[in-house]
């Protein structure tokens, strides 16, 4: 795991996932939420540190196989662990993004949130010149 | 759902159990990168794509509020 401290130029994306919690909730509690959920990311938007992000609808459908013939609906392992929506934060480390991520207001309804680095560059360009490396040492 | 649906903001793209890398000869490997490449390439000139990005494999998962 990386050190807290490492810096990423590239940024940090927050991941939502939750069940469909709101249902729960009275009109007033839902516009309660809301308020403050806007007023996180606007305030976060203004300081720079995050760009606007997008909810996800929870239907959707997920294509795998090797061949791409697989089409199933829907992501879904289980409700609550559903990508509800995202964030992309434009801060220099994962301790600023988790210290962010904490104070997301839908936490207290049991949303997880996911804080990954958005990579410099792709894993199989470095993999790839990791393998060149490697090459160049045998025939060295 | 139906896959006639319209979706007038979009879609978003996941991309899981991307660690391919192991096992791979360079040669293969060159050749996906290349392939995915010329793929998001070409859905961006064809204003299919907007923006993407790989993710690091590591990171962090919050499920608590800080009181």
């Amino acid at each position: 795991m990386q050190n807290m401290n490492t810096q990423k130029q590239n940024g940090y994306m927050l991941l939502f996932r939750s069940d469909e919690w709101y249902e729960e909730l009275s009109h007033d509690e839902i516009q309660k939420v809301i308020s403050q959920n806007n007023d996180w990311i606007e305030g976060l938007i203004a300081q720079g540190k995050a760009k606007p992000g997008h909810a996800l609808q929870r239907n959707g459908a997920t294509v795998s196989g090797k061949t791409g013939r697989t089409v199933s609906d829907g992501p879904f392992a289980e409700s609550k662990e559903v990508l509800g929506g995202f964030l992309l934060l434009d801060v220099e480390t994962i301790a600023e993004a988790i210290a962010i991520a904490q104070r997301s207001p839908t936490l207290a309804y049991g949303t997880s949130i996911e804080v990954r680095p958005v990579a410099e560059e792709c894993p199989l360009d470095v993999r790839a010149r990791e393998l060149a490396r490697q090459e160049q040492f045998a025939t060295a | 759902m139906s896959t006639q649906n319209q979706n007038q903001n979009g879609y978003m793209l996941l991309f899981r159990g991307t660690d391919l890398r192991k096992g791979l000869s360079p040669e293969e490997l060159q050749k996906v990168t290349d392939n995915w490449m010329a793929w998001f390439k070409r859905l961006t000139e064809e204003g299919k794509a907007v923006a993407g990005n790989p993710l690091e494999r590591e990171g962090k998962i919050v499920i608590q509020a800080l009181n």
